[in-house]
């Protein structure tokens, strides 16, 4: 797949501008979705590629009008922010590049300056049809890095060779939480020549280490302002910061909501949450997008039968999901199989001590400890086999599904540990070889075989 | 007997007499991964501190029952032999964050618990801001601590003053010892290098001194093992403990002649010091010491590291030495390709199995890259 310079960004906006007109349509675009789900929801073919993927970001004609008006909120912020990054390549202000795990307020409570995330690449780059993060992935293999290094970076550092992301001003790093993360952000610190600062996260969610973490959050501040000659706006962080404790207060009851039988089957909904405020942390669209979910949450816990009928099983996701293609939604539909807790969008979050700068920094240092992906893979697996046990008690699962991510070394060392914990607790474990985001290791064809065959085996179908 | 043979002998078995003397005579031997573990704290808690390595390994047939295929094979043989029992003389194990495999096999050492006496997971900071300097020092206060109660034997500033000053007395012997291999007939082979190395890291640190000592002794009498090679080679890498492997590389007339990797010159840049407050000067010292992918912030001073070297040791040449799914390496490996390159420095790049075999194969990329090296001048 050729891609023209900023391709995928344009396309992203062009999807979130249509949605975010779409979606305003309220019960219409839910009927909308509906008459195409023949067209989009079965397979990616020629004629359905570049749209399928928007479709599914959008519950592939399963959300209802209320998730899709929660959604609305999440496309106008994914516009501003990408938006804002093409701006900044045409020079309108400075744009700094994120590593993922970076709080990103330590760059938008500037005025003036664009941040971004190149790892958003692995959310969006199949904007252009799943061959999207194929053509990344090529670019870098051409270049002759190793492909041992995790897809997901390989994806954004593709992007980058590819010019689908703008030159930075500055890079923000950060140490965790995996080695590929670190090596890809030290290549593309090179290849970019940017200047760039390291933030060392903490290992454990103790507060030493979490005070040790924000005085780096707060070096990168200090980093920002000299680098690139500009103030830093404490004002604007702290109101950003008071937006983000009002939304995980409403993640952490989404999430629990799932726990009720029948669940509130808002997994999928609590994963797309999960990656906009990894680049819209302190967005008020966010906040609303939250609000909205849990009235459909709150709505759905008060009327049990309309969910039983759907949920037949419930799955625990004990690893990343399926990125370059949504499994979720064609579970529920196939199989009346439920994903109720994963490691993405379990959204669990202490709250924020608001009273000073420091206690917020290290609200915000916390609360990125606390994001999926961050607070199972930094540290010891206690984190990662306490998480799984708190689902496994909470969610009441049937099931356990783990993808086995190619790239993912330190979860592939963890096979023996979350076998013996399933097998502990009575729970059929799937294990499959896939990537999740290099279909050419396993197809989206092959993924729904061994899906389908695991629950066949165990009974959820027949 | 010349004591490089001794050296021999001690790096090819996992566990020594030397060691065994220690034990009887009450010393804890406590094992430690990675040269970003301060093993001067280990032994001012009392300790022999042992680098652990998988020589003598058979196999990963009961490692890969924990590990992936798609984890290395050094943590994959280190866990066979621990589930083996062949590492039983250990009575405890300071884990760290090395690298992901590392960090992973803690967690699976504890969850098989062999008979190994405690774990530890030394978490040391991926990069040296004045943030990340304090961070290292809180785990070391958090380390020496631990030791203290497991080992009843207070880490006090006296001690550890002490134990830095034998470390860095071992430092400079080395260097003493690798700054010889300048000249134009080294008297030490990268092999017998390698072997001292992992002699040194596995017998109590004042035993160390006097092999290291007797070392140098041979060394300066003008002894000269294969006289003047018809290539100079830099290795930089990160794991590599196979003799095997150095021999291959050495063969057909080349010499490694200095390095970059963890048992290597990692183990022995820079001294810790006498100055100010010891657990300061640790951190210090650890985190400013040539350092390895997995610090974020030194890509510059790494390159600046090997291309330095390269002048100073005369080195025709730079191989590149990787395990395969190291991804840090990968990356590593990649920069500086480019970086040796642009200073009209021929590199080759090998990725391989721990222990691994293939010696056809890379017998071959070797002797073609020999050749080129030699068709070109």
């Amino acid at each position: 797949m050729e891609l023209k310079p900023y391709e995928i960004i344009e396309s992203v906006i062009a999807g979130a501008k249509l949605g975010t007109q779409v979606l305003d349509k309220g019960p219409a675009a839910w009927a909308m979705l509906k008459a195409v789900q023949p067209f989009l929801f079965h397979g990616e073919h020629r004629l359905n590629r570049a749209a399928r993927f928007g479709y599914q970001k959008v519950g592939s004609g399963r959300w209802t009008p209320g998730e899709l008006a929660a959604y609305r909120h999440d496309c106008i912020a994914t516009l501003a922010f990408f938006q804002r990054v093409l701006d900044a390549r045409d020079g309108r202000e400075p744009l700094v590049w994120l590593g993922w795990p970076v709080p990103v307020e330590v760059a938008s409570g500037f005025d003036d300056v664009a941040p971004f995330v190149p790892e958003a690449f692995m959310a969006i780059a199949n904007m252009v049809g799943t061959d999207g993060h194929v053509a990344c992935l090529e670019a870098v293999e051409r270049e002759g890095i190793a492909d041992d290094i995790c897809a997901m970076d390989r994806v954004s550092l593709g992007a980058y060779l590819l010019k689908q992301i703008p030159d930075p001003a500055a890079i923000i790093s950060v140490a965790h939480p995996c080695d590929a993360g670190r090596t890809a952000s030290q290549l593309m610190e090179y290849i970019s020549g940017a200047p760039a600062y390291t933030i060392n996260t903490a290992y454990t969610k103790e507060d030493d280490d979490v005070m040790a973490y924000s005085k780096n959050l707060f070096e990168a501040i200090a980093f920002l302002e000299d680098t690139l000659h500009r103030k830093y706006n404490w004002e604007k962080f702290r109101r950003g910061v008071r937006v983000l404790d009002e939304q995980n207060r409403l993640l952490d009851e989404i999430t629990i909501m799932n726990q009720a039988i029948p669940s509130a089957g808002l997994a999928l909904n609590l994963q797309t949450a999960w990656g906009s405020k990894i680049t819209g942390s302190g967005n008020p669209e966010l906040l609303e997008s939250a609000r909205i979910t849990h009235k459909v949450g709150q709505f759905r816990l008060r009327h049990p039968r309309l969910r039983r009928r759907v949920e037949k099983f419930r799955i625990i996701v004990a690893d990343m999901p399926i990125v370059f293609s949504e499994m979720y939604m064609w579970i529920e539909r196939t199989f009346g199989g439920v994903v109720v807790g994963d490691y993405i969008g379990d959204a669990i979050f202490p709250p924020i001590d608001m009273t000073s700068l420091e206690t917020m920094m290290m609200g915000v240092a916390r609360d990125r400890l606390y994001m999926g992906m961050i607070k199972q893979a930094h540290g010891a697996a206690r984190e990662t086999v306490d998480d799984l046990e708190r689902q496994i008690a909470h969610f009441s699962p049937d099931c356990v599904i783990q993808n086995g991510h190619q790239g993912c070394k330190h979860n592939r060392a963890l096979g023996r540990i979350v076998r013996d914990v399933c097998r502990r607790h009575g729970l059929p474990l799937l294990v499959m070889e896939a990537d999740i985001f290099d279909k050419r290791v396993m197809s989206e064809a092959e993924v729904k075989r061994q899906l389908t065959a695991f629950f066949v085996e165990n009974g959820f179908a027949s | 007997m010349s004591v490089f043979s001794e050296l021999r002998r001690l790096a090819e078995v996992p566990r020594n007499e030397r060691l065994a003397a220690a034990a009887r005579a009450g010393r804890p031997v406590i094992g430690h991964f990675c040269s970003y573990v301060p093993e001067e704290l280990l032994h001012a808690a009392g300790a022999v501190p042992y680098r652990m390595r998988a020589v003598g390994s058979c196999g990963t047939a009961l490692g890969d029952t924990y590990f992936s295929s798609a984890n290395c094979s050094f943590v994959r043989r280190v866990m066979d032999q621990g589930l083996r029992g062949e590492l039983d003389f250990l009575d405890g194990i300071v884990f760290m964050n090395g690298c992901d495999h590392n960090r992973r096999l803690y967690d699976n050492w504890r969850h098989a618990a062999p008979d190994t006496g405690f774990s530890y997971l030394l978490f040391v900071p991926h990069a040296g801001s004045p943030a990340c300097l304090a961070q290292l020092r809180l785990e070391l206060v958090k380390l020496a601590g631990f030791l203290g109660e497991r080992l009843g034997v207070e880490v006090t500033d006296d001690r550890l003053r002490a134990s830095i000053e034998l470390y860095d007395r071992r430092r400079r012997l080395l260097r003493e010892l690798a700054e010889l291999r300048r000249a134009p007939a080294p008297p030490v082979t990268g092999t017998e290098f390698l072997a001292l190395m992992l002699a040194v890291t596995a017998v109590p640190p004042e035993d160390a001194v006097d092999l290291i000592e007797r070392a140098l002794g041979e060394a300066r009498a003008g002894r000269a093992p294969v006289g003047t090679p018809r290539l100079r080679i830099f290795v930089t890498g990160s794991c590599l403990e196979e003799l095997s492997h150095l021999e291959l590389v050495e063969s057909h007339g080349a010499l490694v002649v200095a390095d970059a990797i963890c048992l290597g010159a990692r183990t022995f840049d820079r001294d810790v010091g006498a100055d100010g407050d010891p657990l300061d000067a640790l951190a210090r010292r650890y985190l400013g010491r040539v350092s390895c992918p997995r610090m974020m912030d030194d890509v510059k001073g790494r390159m600046a590291y090997t291309l330095e070297a390269v002048r100073a040791y005369a080195a025709d040449a730079v191989i590149l030495e990787k395990l395969e799914f190291c991804s840090m390496m990968s990356g590593e490996n990649y920069i500086a390709t480019h970086e040796l390159a642009k200073a009209g420095i021929p590199a080759l790049a090998l990725t391989r199995e721990l222990y691994g075999g293939e010696v056809g194969q890379l017998k071959t990329r070797l002797q073609a890259f020999y050749e080129k090296l030699g068709n070109r001048s």
